[in-house]
């Protein structure tokens, strides 16, 4: 008789999934990565983690009211919580958090939502390469969990949004107001 | 989600997968491409559709919508002209 995964089980295979995912994102990013302010970082001092506690009590400090859409992480955390298949990526340098992004997988697991990304409202080292990074990322839970696709919802403007497509095979549809890439 | 099964492969099984589809995507993996926005703070989402189901976001893609968001729509037609 097959057994049912617990979701204990199910819960800790998707954190292990995550896992594995940013460490190939990880792999492929370029020893060196430009910064918006044309300043060469270093690979070895970026890290890609998940949404934990700690990074939660940052993220719930970032901007103060400079943050020009200000809302509570950790409600969007007690939200995805119920979904163990969920992305989530936290972007480092060294001792700062850079960028912050989480998602889930549509009803039929094949396409990716990334529901939200965030860049450190003071600037940080990685400023300009957050939503590259997130993209890779994504691409490779995406990959992990069978996705054919991802979506990166709600572009905040024209610019953004036109960077998206300009990263090559990127396509916007105007009803759902998302960007997506077929994988 | 339709699925809730992990995927059965070993950790080693993934991260060949994974590893082989990035020799494939090389290209385009990392774009040089500089970001022609001030990146800071929200890029891209709302904390708003962290409540909005997949049929509310995409309902033109029957195939996201859960079971119960299946059922056919009951309309209620009192225009006593129509039989």
């Amino acid at each position: 008789m097959m057994q049912q995964a617990s979701y204990k089980g199910t819960w800790d295979r998707y954190e292990d999934i995550r896992n594995l995912a940013r460490q190939v994102a990880h792999e492929q990013l370029p020893g060196f990565i430009k910064n918006r302010h044309g300043h060469l970082i270093s690979k070895e001092a970026v890290a890609l983690s998940g949404l934990d506690h700690s990074v939660f009590r940052i993220l719930s400090k970032w901007g103060g009211e400079r943050r020009l859409a200000p809302w509570d992480w950790e409600d969007v955390r007690k939200k995805y919580k119920t979904h163990p298949k969920r992305f989530e990526l936290s972007v480092w340098h060294r001792q700062v958090l850079c960028g912050a992004s989480i998602g889930r997988p549509t009803w039929s697991g094949h396409k990716l939502r990334l529901d939200l990304i965030e860049a450190n409202p003071d600037g940080s080292p990685l400023e300009g390469k957050i939503a590259d990074i997130v993209i890779i990322a994504g691409r490779f839970y995406a990959k992990a969990i069978g996705a054919t696709q991802i979506r990166i919802m709600y572009p905040i403007n024209d610019k953004v949004k036109e960077h998206y497509l300009g990263l090559g095979g990127f396509s916007f549809d105007a009803k759902g107001n998302f960007c997506y890439q077929d994988l | 989600m339709a699925d809730k099964k992990p995927p059965e492969e070993t950790d080693a099984e993934i991260l060949e997968r994974l590893r082989k589809y990035a020799q494939e995507a090389k290209k385009g993996l990392f774009s040089e491409k500089d970001a022609d926005f001030e990146e800071r703070g929200l890029i891209s989402g709302s904390p708003d559709l962290c409540e909005k189901s997949d049929a509310e976001l995409f309902p033109d893609e029957p195939e996201e919508y859960k079971p119960s968001e299946r059922k056919p729509r009951i309309v209620i037609n009192n225009d006593p002209d129509k039989k």
